[in-house]
């Protein structure tokens, strides 16, 4: 009763050429390369996927924390911002300060009032003074003194800028010459 | 209906096969492709997050070493040098002071310019302002006394706490009364304090040694004035949501 019997003459199982069962054997071996290849990737990439989102989680709330931290030190860190930009404009400042009085020393070495008349410190660090002298002798002594003091390297390129004498032998001298200067600071 | 049950049969493995494999090719390209696209610019985020917030825990290190105490002390020291307004009343009593110190007279004091006492926005910049990076305000003293009572007025004005500059000098001697009058061009500075704070992932650094010895160079200077300069809600930073005020008491 279990058997069932054909009465038909011809095969029914239609059989492939080998060319198609060649086709169809490449065919069942990409097919099962292709699941295991998707499969194990997309496993892959979704524990990728979860293992990143819960570090980016981690991440964002340690970022929070150190950001809050932060913030709560913010007045502490504008004193040092606004501290270090004004350490800055500080040092370009101390860097550009000189001192005069080597100017006036160096004038104070030539003469003082009443006999020196003026004094002006021009540009390239020029000094221009006048000197009143009551005679002749006391002018010649007087740039015997600029000579000396310029082999001292006291001062450097004196000028005579102008000579008077009036009647009474009264000597009007101006002299420019200028001084090198070191920092002040 | 035979023909179609009898292609079906002969090539059912062709057909499931088949599905199969185009159902795994638009698996790939639909779903795997883009969400490896996905998944490598979220590795990225998470790496460029990584050096952030080591870059913050770097930044809140140094915060936390620092010593606000001191650092108020050199701040202090830096805005009696240089204000960060104009602060004419510093500069007045500093010259007052010097020159009480020295034991001249001030006969004149004026401001050079109309721009030392005009806004900051009216005001433009100098070259010389530029050059140096600070705003000056220019003024004048006339100081009458001995020459080397000028010369020490002179030498200690670049040598004091509120920083100046003698910019020129003048003398002239009046044979009548016997009096020595000088002209003494002078230049104050003042460094507006910054308005910004900056991101919050910039990065900071402790103060160098150089810088330190600058602002310990300062602090050594005299203070000649007892008017210290106070920073006013102007110059308070201005950066939402981070804006303050460094130097608040």
């Amino acid at each position: 009763m279990g058997q069932r019997k054909s009465i038909n003459l011809f095969d029914t199982k239609a059989s492939l050429t080998p060319f198609w069962q060649l086709v169809e054997k490449s065919l069942i071996f990409l097919k099962r390369f292709l699941l295991l290849a998707v499969f194990v990737t997309g496993l892959v990439l979704v524990t990728s996927y979860v293992v990143i989102n819960m570090r980016k989680t981690q991440l964002d709330i340690e970022q929070k924390q150190l950001s809050q931290a932060i913030q709560n030190q913010s007045v502490k860190e504008g004193l040092l911002l606004a501290l270090r930009a004004r350490i800055a404009s500080l040092k370009r400042i101390l860097d550009a300060q000189i001192s005069l009085s080597p100017y006036i020393d160096t004038t104070l070495l030539i003469a003082r009032p009443p006999t020196l008349g003026s004094f002006s410190i021009g540009s390239k660090n020029t000094v221009t003074i006048s000197i009143v002298l009551p005679n002749i002798q006391d002018a010649v002594a007087m740039m015997e003194n600029i000579v000396m003091l310029v082999n001292l390297n006291k001062i450097k390129n004196p000028i005579l800028t102008s000579f008077t004498m009036d009647k009474d032998g009264i000597v009007k001298l101006g002299i420019a010459y200028s001084v090198i200067l070191g920092p002040a600071l | 209906m035979r023909r179609t049950r009898r292609f079906i049969r002969l090539y059912k493995s062709f057909i499931i096969s088949g599905t199969i494999v185009l159902f795994c090719i638009l698996a790939i390209f639909i779903g795997l492709l883009p969400g490896s696209r996905t998944i490598i610019s979220m590795g990225k985020a998470v790496y460029e997050q990584s050096k952030t917030i080591q870059l913050l825990e770097e930044k809140l290190q140094i915060l936390n070493a620092l010593d606000t105490d001191l650092l108020q002390t050199y701040a202090g020291a830096a805005i009696s040098a240089v204000p960060a307004e104009k602060s004419l009343g510093t500069v007045f009593s500093t010259i007052d002071g010097l020159t009480s110190k020295e034991g001249v007279a001030v006969s004149g004091i004026s401001l050079s310019s109309i721009g030392s006492v005009a806004t900051e926005a009216a005001k433009k910049l100098s070259l010389e302002e530029q050059k140096i990076g600070v705003n000056i305000v220019p003024f004048s003293i006339v100081v009458i006394g001995p020459i080397e009572q000028v010369r020490n007025v002179v030498d200690t004005a670049v040598k004091i706490r509120r920083l100046f500059r003698i910019r020129s000098f003048d003398l002239s001697f009046d044979n009548i009364s016997g009096t020595t009058k000088s002209t003494i061009q002078m230049d104050a500075y003042y460094v507006p304090l910054p308005k910004t704070l900056g991101k919050l992932t910039d990065s900071i650094k402790p103060l160098s040694e150089d810088e330190v010895a600058v602002i310990n160079k300062i602090n050594a200077l005299p203070l000649i004035t007892q008017s210290i300069p106070v920073s006013t809600g102007s110059s308070q930073f201005q950066n939402e949501p981070r804006s303050m005020d460094p130097f608040a008491p």
